[in-house]
């Protein structure tokens, strides 16, 4: 997943947050899309992690 | 950075005629210079002379090319100077005001670096905020799914509740069953049928002894 575009991946958690925001949400959809949510958050979480760290790299090396 | 030199006297007769000559010179050229600049070093007010004359004041003033004019020392102004487009105190000054400063340029440089991974970290820190929002949506969307679903089956339970038959035992009424099945007729039964009647705390076996119809009309 982490080599999925960071958009692509936010545009999927808007997606997830909006259907788990449906009225018409069943409850076992609801838990599906929770853990695919969460999934999302850590992958997009990884990949700020791994942008910040590549900045402090660069950083470190035009020293 | 390419460098044409045309040398004239700077001093003299002759001087005024050959600086307003290399003017000239280098404003007919098909690919004229960036910069013309026109320069001696310090000498007395009267070496100067030449660089306050009107041909070469008008020279420097007509001429398309961007000019700097550096004469003398510091103290010394010719008209020259005062016509040019850029006057500088001497030669050497002439030499710095041409080129950018090292130092400037790479003092810019980092900081334009410096403010490159600080607006570059800055994105990241919004989209790790805007994470956390989402993170905090994704919790509340479910735990409001959750919340419907527990009120609504409350509330099945409640209108359930309503027709457990255990409930109206407690009021009152009782069972009345032949065998396996439901008597929910008179004419189901006859004198010395056995019954199982279900109270709310007890189940009692009773016989018939005599069955009434009674008329539902009135």
């Amino acid at each position: 997943m982490a080599e999925t575009n960071y958009q692509e991946l936010h545009e999927r958690l808007e997606i997830v947050l909006d259907k788990l925001q449906a009225p018409d949400v069943r409850v076992d959809q609801a838990v599906g899309l929770y853990e695919e949510g969460l999934k999302l958050i850590a992958s997009l979480e990884k990949q700020l992690k791994q942008a910040e760290n590549k900045i402090e790299k660069l950083k470190l090396q035009s020293k | 950075m390419q460098i044409s030199l045309i040398d004239v006297q700077v001093q003299g007769e002759v001087s005024p005629a050959q600086i307003v000559a290399a003017i000239e010179q280098y404003n007919a050229m098909g690919e004229p210079p960036e910069v013309l600049v026109i320069t001696r070093g310090g000498g007395s007010a009267e070496d100067l002379q030449a660089f306050s004359t009107e041909q070469v004041t008008r020279a420097v003033a007509a001429s398309r090319i961007p000019t700097l004019v550096a004469i003398g020392h510091e103290v010394d102004i010719s008209l020259a100077e005062l016509a040019a487009d850029q006057r500088a105190s001497t030669p050497s000054n002439a030499a710095e005001l041409l080129v950018p400063d090292r130092r400037a340029v790479l003092a810019g440089l980092s900081s334009t670096r410096k403010q490159l991974s600080r607006q570059t970290l800055q994105v990241i820190k919004g989209a790790r905020v805007g994470l956390a929002l989402s993170g905090s949506k994704l919790h509340d969307a479910v735990g409001h799914v959750i919340q419907v679903g527990t009120q609504q089956i409350e509330l099945k339970r409640r209108i359930l509740g309503a027709f457990d038959p255990q409930a109206a035992l407690q009021r009152g009424y009782a069972l009345v069953r032949q065998g396996s099945s439901l008597v929910q007729s008179g004419t189901q039964l006859k004198t010395g049928d056995e019954l199982q009647i279900q109270i709310s705390d007890a189940s009692v076996t009773a016989d018939v002894k005599h069955v009434t119809m009674e008329s539902r009309n009135g």
